[in-house]
């Protein structure tokens, strides 16, 4: 059965943006179906599918869904999280460039099934344009009836605002972007309680990335056979894969899940620059660590990255590193980005990030020590390779990836090490 | 509340249902669970992570399933058959961890540092930590800062427990205190010129667990091994908050909190808290006094007893002259009810007259409830309460001035102990002069005990034991600290030798004789724990 | 560093001139409709002092803590914890490097050097005539254009440091 891609298939055509393109080609139209259905029949299907999140968790969407409160009062709130600043993920950025609408016919359904009555589209400050784009796309919808009071006569209502961050990695985590949504600094909260019995402003919230939400509607149009037909057993569907660094044609495929590393570098995105040899790829997102040269047949779905010591699939955002990268150099760049990012609360990850950064500026510099490595390695279980230590899982992504890099091209460290050491006399 | 029951490192325990496991924890077992930014008087953050047990459960068949990771034990509610283990090699290699990354930017200037002694960071090092780092990379340094009139932050310090920040967004409700930027660099700040000013302000300091906050009316006064400790009860005003005096040689270098749920909860102002420089006044009434020809001379207190006696003996009943005694609101109970038992003892229409209570214009109430009681006395009710016990003649302070002014009055005894010197502003004493004796005890000099015959030297609250009853009529007893300036010369014994009991002055049976008559007991028992780190 | 005592009970003076216009207090207060909370719009009315100003001010904060009825420690616990808000006052154009990895393997140290060689200015720095500030930024989510930048609200793939050039003599 060939594959058809779903989520791209407005990519290229002429004003993909606007609401009138959009329902020209199907678009809008699996909001009637779902509205004949009850939301806890919606929810159902999608459990059924198999839909694990996009985000880079990988959890069950419809499961999730079923955590809410039932016979709740309300509100109800539906936050979209569009914060994508995992190094290497651009997916959700692609989307909304080509097909802002997709996104929004998603959140409708999304929160119908949910019975939220406002959903906040919570978007990175660094995405000025798709902001724009975005906020023009709801104007358009809300013109349309598809935002407001009695959407197409089904007696739903649904408020859409698009809320802008302010440039922090953390409020893509869940519990940060809620706070960051209330006004305040974006401190991942503790759970429990989980966002689904108190989220935004005290209330059940649901919260899904927005490639989540953007394949509910296909779900409703295609069944979930058709889904659960695409990729492998226990990761169904198709997935964008983000493809960036030492390639030809580095950008977005849509693929179902479980293509292989090496075929997505050599297949579609043309190969190894400059004829290059690949010394290494980040699976998906630098949180999840880096599969070596020899590894690269690993499957990319939520099982194959982690049956090579990686945490998981992430957000499927591939970085290819040629045989010419320097690997210490570009463990360094991670923890830079995570000693940035950290918010600051818990104790292992503000102080041990850190700490690793400036193990890794003074090796790079030539002062590096023999025990150097090994302390680190150490750092990392003591910052997190076990969840529970941290209340939210950067500390994880810190410590899986620099476990990782040291682990998978030891010699290269410590080569680092003893060249400094044979220089300084 | 229904009852669970944890198994806590093999022992079976009971506890209310949804209570913190820590405080259940803290409460039952002698292991401690070290921790930095929880606190039972603030909402919890769960952001050190040193906390960490091992919980799980126990199923109907005593199969115990543990969960893999480790658990803060802040952020749990004890449920029925929980397991929690808090001194496994897993929690303890945690433990060591967190210490260790903590002491990492740490400058570990404990010599020159006032939390030395009573610091978290060292108590919990030695008791959880490891004696070696394997940090060889630059410290960050970060400036002081004042954050408050009264409140030095030493940024190097902090180990972002943000329990600062919480008090003062929950408790004093100022939200003064912030968390500037985030990850490695955030540091504890301010909104120049939006301090930490405000009357709880010092509650920070006590909060803080390591050296960062420091009081600066305490900065590097005394090294706390050296302070004696006596449970007290504050005498700023009528709440009556529960305090411990904190003193050595001879002189209180600082006061803090005790934990009392129904009074103070874990906090006191900084009226009460900084408002003690007058017990160490040059101004203070260091000796009984006795007036000998128009000139005061320095009397030992039974001199100044004799002559008192004398001067009242032309005060009993046959001879019609008419006697006040003044019963301070100042006063412990037991003083005001030896005064009274005296006063009547001595001549049964003895004028009792109630001491001037001094009033702020309002109370003062903070945001989770705190309130400064506006009525600057610590013991009006205790007053109130001996003056309806011994009913007969009584007026106010105001209709004896007048009263002495008409040369009404012949005797008085003026009881103060106010810790300003111009409570009794000069016309009216001028008035009470016009009595034939005029005695005094009071705790400062001023024109009253300069115009006085006889002047006792009074002890204040933290130069005696006695009891207070605040303003939600509890009697709470407090324990002395100091020594006056004399020792063992306060009012107790002035009275009791007055009434010419035999022996050294017996608060316990003053407290038996009073017992009768309180509507409240007044036992050790009320007493809590301090507030600790 | 720890040897100074930075004093933090002077604020700077109230000025009469204020930093938020009517129109954007109303802007901010059509805001509130749509949260349950004030101060959930605090995000948004930092962003636009941010743009208008280059900078958040001292008085910028009590107006806002004002408006949003918090704390002006408050509103300064929330602006610092973002990149996008800046205390001090930012040129009139951002020059947002990406330095994460895609970008770095692909060269964006070499757009740090052009900029530096240029205009003399290094990471966080302003030109004398306030016209550009290099800002590193973490990554854009432009990967696929790597080296990428952000030239104020606009993502440019960077071809060559000529192009880079160019861009910034377009810009000024």
């Amino acid at each position: 059965m060939s594959f058809e891609p779903v989520l791209t298939k407005n990519v290229g055509v002429k004003d993909s943006q606007k609401l009138s393109v959009y329902v020209e080609r199907g678009g809008y139209s699996s909001l009637p179906k779902a509205f004949a259905m009850k939301p806890d029949e919606l929810t159902d299907l999608v459990k059924a599918s198999g839909l694990r999140g996009r985000g880079g968790a990988g959890f069950s969407a419809g499961m999730k869904w079923t955590f809410l409160p039932k016979d709740h009062p309300g509100p109800i709130y539906m936050a979209v999280n569009f914060d994508e600043s995992e190094p290497g993920t651009f997916k959700d950025r692609y989307l909304c460039d080509h097909d802002p609408h997709q996104i929004l016919e998603g959140i409708i359904v999304s929160s119908y099934a949910t019975r939220a009555t406002v959903a906040y589209i919570f978007i990175r400050g660094e995405f000025h344009l798709q902001a724009k784009i975005l906020q023009k796309a709801v104007d358009e919808a809300y013109e349309a009836g598809y935002f407001g009071k009695n959407i197409q006569g089904s007696g739903y209502d649904l408020e859409c605002y698009v809320h802008r961050g302010a440039g922090a990695y953390i409020c893509g985590e869940e519990t940060g972007m809620l706070e960051a949504l209330e006004g305040k600094r974006g401190w991942p909260r503790i759970k429990p309680p989980f966002p689904a019995i108190e989220g935004a402003f005290g209330k059940p919230t649901v919260v899904n990335n927005v490639e989540t939400l953007c394949c509910v509607p296909h779900i409703i149009h295609n069944g979930a056979d058709w889904f659960t037909s695409i990729g492998t057993e226990k990761s169904a569907g198709p997935k964008l894969y983000g493809i960036s660094g030492h390639v030809n044609k580095p950008g977005v495929y849509e693929l179902p899940l479980g293509v292989t590393c090496r075929d997505l570098i050599e297949k579609y995105a043309g190969g190894m620059r400059n004829g290059k040899k690949c010394k290494g790829a980040i699976p998906g997102g630098v949180s999840m660590g880096v599969l070596h040269a020899d590894e690269l047949d690993c499957p990319l779905d939520f099982d194959g990255p982690g049956q090579r010591g990686c945490m998981g699939l992430g957000t499927a955002g591939v970085i290819v590193m040629d045989e010419d990268t320097c690997m210490v150099s570009a463990l360094r760049n991670i923890v830079h980005f995570f000693k940035h990012e950290s918010c600051g609360q818990c104790t292992p990850c503000r102080e041990g990030s850190g700490w690793m950064l400036k193990t890794l500026d003074r090796i790079l510099a030539g002062e590096g020590k023999k025990d150097d490595l090994d302390n680190m390695i150490e750092l990392c279980d003591a910052q997190g390779s076990m969840p529970g230590k941290t209340i939210c899982g950067l500390a994880d992504g810190t410590a899986w990836a620099a476990k990782n890099f040291i682990q998978k091209y030891r010699e290269e460290f410590e080569a680092k090490i003893e060249s400094a050491s044979a220089v300084a006399v | 509340m229904s009852k669970v029951t944890v198994t806590i490192n093999g022992q079976d325990v009971e506890a209310e249902a949804g209570r913190q496991l820590i405080d259940v924890i803290k409460e039952n077992v002698k292991e401690e669970v070290p921790h930095y930014c929880y606190h039972p008087g603030l909402s919890v953050a769960a952001s050190c992570r040193l906390c960490a047990v091992e919980a799980g459960s126990k199923d109907a068949d005593g199969n115990v399933k543990m969960f893999p990771k480790v658990m803060m034990s802040c952020q749990m509610k004890v449920t029925d058959n929980m397991v929690v283990n808090t001194h496994t090699d897993k929690s303890k290699q945690h433990r060591k961890e967190i210490m260790e990354f903590l002491l990492i930017n740490h400058p570990l200037d404990c010599p020159v540092c006032d939390q030395a002694g009573e610091c978290g960071l060292q108590d919990h090092s030695y008791n959880h930590g490891q004696s070696e780092s394997r940090f060889r990379e630059d410290k960050i340094k970060q400036p002081k800062k004042q954050v408050g009139e009264k409140v030095l932050l030493y940024g190097d310090r902090c180990i972002m427990c943000t329990r600062c920040v919480r008090f003062t967004r929950e408790i004093s409700g100022g939200g003064e205190l912030y968390v500037h930027e985030r990850g490695n660099g955030s540091e504890i700040d301010v909104f120049p010129g939006f301090g930490v000013n405000d009357k709880l302000a010092g509650n920070v300091v006590d909060l803080c667990p390591v050296g960062a906050l420091l009081d600066n009316e305490f900065l590097f006064k005394q090294r706390v091994w050296e302070l004696k400790s006596a449970d007290s009860v504050c005498a700023g005003c009528s709440k009556g908050c529960n305090i411990t005096v904190d003193y050595n040689k001879g002189v209180i270098y600082r006061l803090k909190p005790r934990h009392n749920p129904e009074v103070n909860d874990y906090w006191m102002c900084d009226e009460g808290r900084h408002g003690f420089k007058y017990v160490h006044a040059d101004e203070r009434i260091k000796r009984c006094q006795v007036r000998r020809d128009s000139a005061m001379y320095d009397s030992s207190i039974e001199n100044a007893v004799d002559s008192a006696k004398e001067m009242f003996s032309e005060f009993t009943p046959e001879t019609g002259r008419k006697l006040a005694v003044v019963i301070s609101p100042m006063a412990s109970l037991e003083e005001q009810w030896l005064a009274a038992s005296w006063a009547r003892e001595l001549n049964e229409q003895a004028i009792l007259v109630r001491g001037p209570v001094f009033n702020a214009e309002n109370d003062e109430t903070f945001k989770a409830g705190f309130t400064i009681s506006k009525e600057k006395a610590p013991n009006r009710r205790g007053m109130e309460l001996i003056l309806e016990t011994f009913g007969g003649d009584q007026m106010t302070f105001t209709d004896l001035v007048e009263a002495a002014g008409r040369n009404e009055i012949e005797g008085i005894f003026v009881q103060g102990g106010y810790p300003w010197q111009n409570w009794c502003p000069d016309e009216m004493v001028e008035k009470l002069r016009n009595a034939k004796v005029l005695i005094v005890s009071d705790i400062l000099d001023s024109k009253l005990s300069q115009r006085a015959d006889v002047v006792f030297a009074s002890a204040v609250w933290a130069e005696k034991s006695g009891s207070f009853i605040n303003d939600q009529n509890m009697c709470q007893p407090f324990e002395q600290g100091i020594e006056t300036f004399e020792v063992g010369v306060n009012d107790l014994t002035v009275f009791w030798q007055l009434a010419g009991r035999v022996g050294p002055a017996d608060l316990e049976l003053v407290r038996e004789e009073l017992s009768e008559i309180k509507n409240q007991s007044c036992s050790k028992e009320q007493q809590a724990d301090t507030v600790g780190a | 560093m720890a040897w100074q005592i930075v004093d933090r009970l002077k604020g700077t003076p109230d000025s009469a001139d204020k930093v938020v216009t009517d129109e954007m207090r109303q802007k901010i207060e059509a805001e509130f409709a749509k949260y349950p909370t004030k101060q959930a719009v605090l995000l948004t009315s930092l962003h636009m002092v941010q743009n208008k100003y280059k900078q958040i001010s001292d008085q910028a904060i009590r107006e806002l803590a004002e408006i949003h009825e918090i704390s002006p420690g408050e509103v300064l616990d929330t602006l610092s914890f973002y990149d996008m808000y800046s205390r001090e006052k930012l040129g009139k154009n951002l020059i947002g490097v990406c330095v994460s990895l895609s970008c770095d393997i692909c060269g964006c140290k070499d757009l740090m050097k052009k900029v530096k060689d240029k205009l003399n200015i290094g990471p966080r720095e302003t030109t004398e005539d306030g016209k550009f500030t290099l800002i590193p930024m973490e990554c854009i989510g432009a990967c696929e254009m790597a080296p990428a930048i952000l030239m104020n609200e606009d993502l440019h793939k960077i071809e060559s440091v000529e192009q880079l050039d160019d861009l910034i003599d377009k810009t000024a």
